[in-house]
């Protein structure tokens, strides 16, 4: 556990100091300032079109920059065996991937809670306002992003291209909000055993459609924490049964 | 003895890399792990260090195989072409490092180890701000963090320019004045012949001598060890 805890930790201090997370936190920034000018373009509730605006901009880039700079810190570390240092100082190389899983996870909920705080601000400068509702977005958002982190490590150990296990988790990750609709459709329309191969697809992707939850906090819709802690526990249930088999694979990998 | 390599045979993507090795090291020895480029050396520093497995034969450091507690505990590495997280600052790597180490109580607080690699300097800089050299004596600090009986170093003087060169060759001497074992990979035969008592030569994935620096040279009827060196693999220079 204690080893799992210091990688975690320099995982998170590394990502801090990477010029991807200040260029990417510049950029959603950015996007929010020009979400105000949009809203400005409505008619009635500037603050909620604002709100829209930001919430899909930080879902969206947050996302990108994110699984970008995970993707390419780790494959760095490979190429140029800084992993190794790591490595062979482990009882259990599975602890790397954990450790890894965890930092980049509570760096990702630093950074959106950091853009949170920010449109929380223009909010309450601008239409005087206290929305602390906006810091349930936040939450929500690193439910998601530990599903994908959890994609991502499994992907890492199967892909050698950074590039592949970019497109792949963003792929699965993006495919996954549209798969109760994939659901409906197969249960009606096919037949026999492609019917069972649809169904199990099903519970194996993760099932993202779960979280958009965006219209529910700025119209004040039900989200009830039931239905948050519903979430939670989905996302954590899903999340560490993936990293722990990318642990149990990489800890039984012959070759590093 | 503290190393002990038994007929290893490793095969990477079907290719034959490691062709039954075999040598051993005494305890508090700095022994020197000669080879051209491409003959092994790497792989058989990965397969000491737990980083990879062998298809066949026995590797045993401290008694115990790569990857096993005490082997892990006895082990400090420091690999090719070290490359630590340039974000960070010198403390706080080592902080990391001593974090990750199996040890309970660190022997050596921070700026002594720092001294002893003579780096005491740079204790809060970047590590992007280090020079090579540097960056090479930060490697070994990192691999002493736990205290090991062993040091496995892979090609440490590699790229140092004649002052790098000098002051990392001066602290594996001291290391070895502390009763630490250096093992260590070059293709830099003046280093292996300026500090090494024993080598062992590995060309083309086969051990072609273990044993002291001396006895290699007269073997092959070489003056230097260089001159031992082209004499040991003459056949291949001329193809």
């Amino acid at each position: 556990m204690k080893q799992i805890k210091y990688i975690g930790k320099y995982t998170v201090l590394e990502g801090v100091r990477d010029k991807i997370l200040y260029v990417s936190l510049f950029i959603i920034i950015a996007l929010i300032i020009f979400s105000f000018y949009l809203s400005l373009l409505t008619l009635t509730s500037p603050d909620i079109a604002f709100l829209s605006f930001s919430f899909y901009f930080l879902k969206a880039f947050s996302i990108l920059a994110l699984t970008f700079l995970t993707v390419f810190q780790l494959y760095k570390d490979k190429r140029k065996r800084a992993y190794e240092i790591v490595l062979t100082k482990l009882y259990n190389k599975a602890y790397y991937i954990w450790g890894k899983f965890i930092g980049y996870n509570i760096l990702y909920l630093i950074t959106v809670s950091i853009v949170s705080l920010f449109i929380f601000l223009i909010v309450y400068i601008l239409w005087n306002e206290i929305m602390l509702k906006i810091f349930i977005y936040p939450l929500i958002l690193s439910e998601q992003f530990f599903i994908l982190s959890a994609i991502i490590f499994l992907l890492y150990l199967i892909f050698t291209s950074p590039t592949l296990t970019i497109i792949s988790s963003l792929a699965i990750f993006f495919a996954s909000h549209f798969s109760l609709d994939f659901y409906l459709f197969t249960v009606k329309t096919a037949k026999g055993l492609s019917k069972y191969i649809y169904i199990l697809l099903y519970y194996l992707f993760p099932n993202m459609e779960l979280f958009s939850l965006e219209k529910n906090i700025i119209h004040n819709l039900t989200l009830t924490p039931l239905n948050f802690t519903n979430l939670l526990s989905y996302s954590i249930a899903y999340g560490i049964l993936i990293s722990f088999i990318s642990g149990l694979i990489f800890n039984n990998k012959r070759d590093f | 003895m503290i190393i002990e390599i038994r007929n290893v045979h490793k095969f990477i993507k079907k290719k034959h890399i490691l062709k039954g090795v075999s040598f051993s090291v005494e305890k508090g020895d700095l022994f020197g792990f000669l080879g051209p480029n491409g003959a092994g050396k790497t792989t058989t520093i990965s397969i000491m260090t737990g980083m990879m497995k062998p298809n066949e034969g026995d590797v045993y450091i401290a008694g115990a195989k790569p990857g096993e507690e005490r082997a892990i505990k006895s082990v400090g590495y420091l690999p090719e072409n070290f490359s630590p997280p340039i974000g960070l600052r010198v403390y706080e790597f080592l902080e990391y490092m001593q974090g990750l180490s199996s040890s309970k109580d660190s022997w050596i607080k921070l700026p002594e180890l720092l001294r002893l690699v003579e780096l005491d300097t740079a204790y809060n800089k970047m590590i992007g701000s280090l020079s090579k050299g540097m960056l090479q004596r930060l490697g070994i600090a990192q691999a002493l963090v736990g205290n090991p009986s062993v040091l496995i170093l892979d090609e440490p003087l590699s790229g140092l320019d004649p002052i790098g060169r000098k002051i990392v060759k001066r602290v594996m001497l001291n290391l070895t004045e502390m009763e630490k074992t250096v093992f260590f990979s070059s293709h830099i035969l003046q280093d292996v012949e300026d500090l090494c008592i024993s080598l062992a030569l590995i060309h083309k994935g086969s051990i072609i001598f273990s044993g002291g620096v001396e006895e290699f040279k007269l073997l092959y009827s070489g003056v230097s060890l260089e001159e031992a060196f082209f004499n040991s693999i003459k056949e291949d220079i001329s193809e």
